[in-house]
């Protein structure tokens, strides 16, 4: 595939004069979100079909994009009702008018610039966590959906779960009274005896394209699917994968999506030396907020609660009570007290999804922000990323929430950022 | 206090300890180089690089550790002369001696901890058809107008994927900056 092929305004906008006229008419071209029909069929793409994207390729789907044939043909399976469209080009996908929005569940290296995409060519988006890659990715994304007004649910589905929910309105209405820290207990990371030597792509992979915007480097199936997580570049590490999850759940319970204070972050953890993976094997980080002052933690290994044990999740302490939740994704689960747990009259209602992709559909009928915003995606991944930084740059870094900016480690800044491989470019 | 001072300097480790552990079939004794690497400093940075570029696997890893670790200790807050000897000895790894992955990871340190002092070696690397996508790489993140101007002589390359990717930088940059 052409990875070099400049991308058009008219690709990016979907005008092009061969393609048939839609059945219905998509949101795309009415506009902006909220004017479609409550029972208007929402045509969605999947751009990432193995792996976590496996799970989003419904019977309907309108469009199918994976850079792996085998990846291709299994999703193509399980598309009963009609016929979609088959790519491995992404570009082709956001194309198309009978495409109204795409979910996207790549690799994290690709998720911002095809949300920046879609929401360019005027696709509404749901991207699979993490967030992104980097700080600056995650403003972009913020900075895309609002200027085309598109609606943009990254998808950390804990906040559509009803356990998560009842977890949320016990502590937000004074459960444990003020929360003084959270600790989050996790597994450690993968590791691997390999050394990575370059093999030979196997067919049907379009490697230059899974790459994408990430710097060049060989083949090897360890740094492919599933376990580019444990390479930094492209996958940093269950902190920046389940992390957010984790933190997805602690910024809600704890009120924090819209703190835009400074945070404190210092990570340790043991590198992992007997092979190519270079996340460190073991991880602990230790996050500080003022105002109102309180601690996060992060341990990879870590010490589940004894009370309510689960292979992850995280202690809620405050200066009344405590509380378990565990995990952080759509098997999240919590103590019997919270499960029972009404809002008082006149207390903190919390926002409800009937489920996240529910949500999301019914937001871009709607007009309403979803449960998993992308400005809420960017300011928890925020939270992770700063981990890898602090444990990267091996020193305790201060973050200016604000500003998005660090304070006073001008090195710090330039990780907030990550040049693409050309052709790749976040820019219009 | 003092005590734990002196002990410390005592287990100081020297560039050669350290790189014989780094080289030493021990997994014990490669770790805890790794985690002392920083206490050497600078005069690591040329014998890890050539560690990296070794036949053992398992050395050549530790070696890239430590040497990443040495790179961002020496770009720490404060630390301008650490910093600009770190530089120095990153430009002799960028060199066509030197492996292409070593060159590369060279490179990749000298986007986070080189200034105006690391754009011209990196503005002559831009069209080397080896690792000139990743000098391209290294000179979008290095703020300041050194960059600019070292990414702008490659405007006049021949090759027109390297004018292209050179354009896309400058627009990246002149991006981050309005915003």
């Amino acid at each position: 595939m052409d990875e070099h092929r400049k991308v058009t305004r008219r690709e990016l906008f979907g005008t092009g004069a061969a393609i048939a006229m839609p059945a219905i008419v998509p949101a795309s071209v009415i506009g902006r979100p909220g004017r479609q029909g409550a029972n208007d069929r929402i045509r969605v793409g999947v751009i990432g079909t193995g792996g976590m994207g496996t799970h989003h390729v419904a019977p309907d789907t309108a469009a199918l994009c994976d850079v792996d044939d085998g990846h291709l043909a299994e999703a193509r399976k399980r598309v009963t009702q009609g016929e979609p469209f088959v790519t491995k080009d992404f570009r082709r996908v956001l194309d198309r008018e009978d495409v109204d929005a795409v979910i996207i569940a790549t690799p994290d290296h690709w998720h911002a610039l095809m949300t920046v995409m879609a929401c360019r060519a005027g696709k509404h988006v749901m991207s699979e966590k993490p967030t992104a890659k980097t700080i600056a990715e995650g403003r972009a994304m913020v900075n895309a959906a609002r200027t085309h007004n598109r609606v943009v649910q990254i998808h950390a589905q804990g906040r559509s779960n009803p356990n998560a929910h009842a977890a949320c309105t016990f502590v937000r209405n004074g459960g444990i009274g003020r929360v003084r820290r959270v600790d989050v207990w996790h597994p450690v990371n993968f590791t691997t005896d390999n050394w990575g030597a370059e093999e030979p792509i196997p067919a049907g992979l379009d490697w230059g394209m899974w790459l994408g915007p990430l710097r060049r480097m060989p083949y090897h199936h360890q740094r492919c699917h599933f376990n580019f997580r444990w390479l930094m570049d492209s996958g940093g590490g269950f902190i920046r994968d389940r992390g957010n999850h984790a933190l997805s759940i602690v910024s809600w319970l704890t009120d924090n999506d819209a703190y835009r204070g400074v945070v404190t972050c210092e990570a340790k953890g043991a590198p992992h030396l007997s092979g190519f993976f270079d996340v460190p094997a073991t991880m602990d980080v230790n996050w500080q907020f003022r105002n109102p002052d309180w601690t996060l933690t992060w341990s990879q290994p870590g010490k589940a609660n004894p009370r309510f044990p689960g292979d992850w999740g995280a202690t809620y302490t405050g200066d009344r009570d405590d509380l378990v939740v565990l995990g952080g994704d759509g098997g999240c689960d919590t103590e019997p007290k919270a499960k029972e747990f009404k809002a008082p009259p006149g207390g903190i209602e919390i926002y409800r999804s009937p489920g996240h992709r529910e949500n999301w559909l019914e937001c871009i009928r709607t007009g309403k922000r979803p449960v998993m915003d992308v400005e809420i995606g960017h300011h928890v991944i925020t939270l992770c990323i700063l981990g890898n930084i602090a444990w990267r740059l091996g020193r305790k870094v201060t973050y200016d929430f604000a500003r998005e900016r660090f304070v006073g480690d001008e090195e710090a800044d330039r990780m907030i950022y990550e040049p693409y491989r050309a052709p790749w470019s976040l820019e219009g | 206090m003092h005590l734990n001072l002196q002990a410390l300097l005592a287990q100081r480790p020297t560039a050669a300890t350290l790189m014989a552990d780094i080289r030493s079939g021990d997994a014990a004794l490669r770790a805890r180089a790794v985690e002392q690497a920083t206490l050497v400093g600078t005069s690591l940075i040329v014998p890890l690089g050539n560690a990296a570029g070794g036949t053992d696997p398992a050395a050549a890893r530790a070696a890239i550790e430590a040497l990443r670790r040495v790179a961002h200790h020496c770009a720490r807050p404060k630390a301008a002369s650490e910093r600009k000897a770190a530089v120095r000895e990153l430009v002799k790894l960028t060199t066509a001696a030197s492996p292409r992955h070593v060159r590369v990871e060279a490179l990749y340190l000298l986007g986070f901890v080189g200034g105006a002092d690391a754009t011209g070696a990196l503005g002559g690397l831009l069209t080397d058809a080896s690792i000139g996508e990743e000098a391209r790489l290294a000179l979008e993140r290095i703020p300041g107008p050194a960059s600019d101007r070292a990414l702008r002589r490659a405007l006049t390359a021949s090759d027109d994927s390297i004018r292209r990717a050179v354009e896309q930088s400058l627009e990246a940059r002149a991006g981050r900056r309005r915003r």
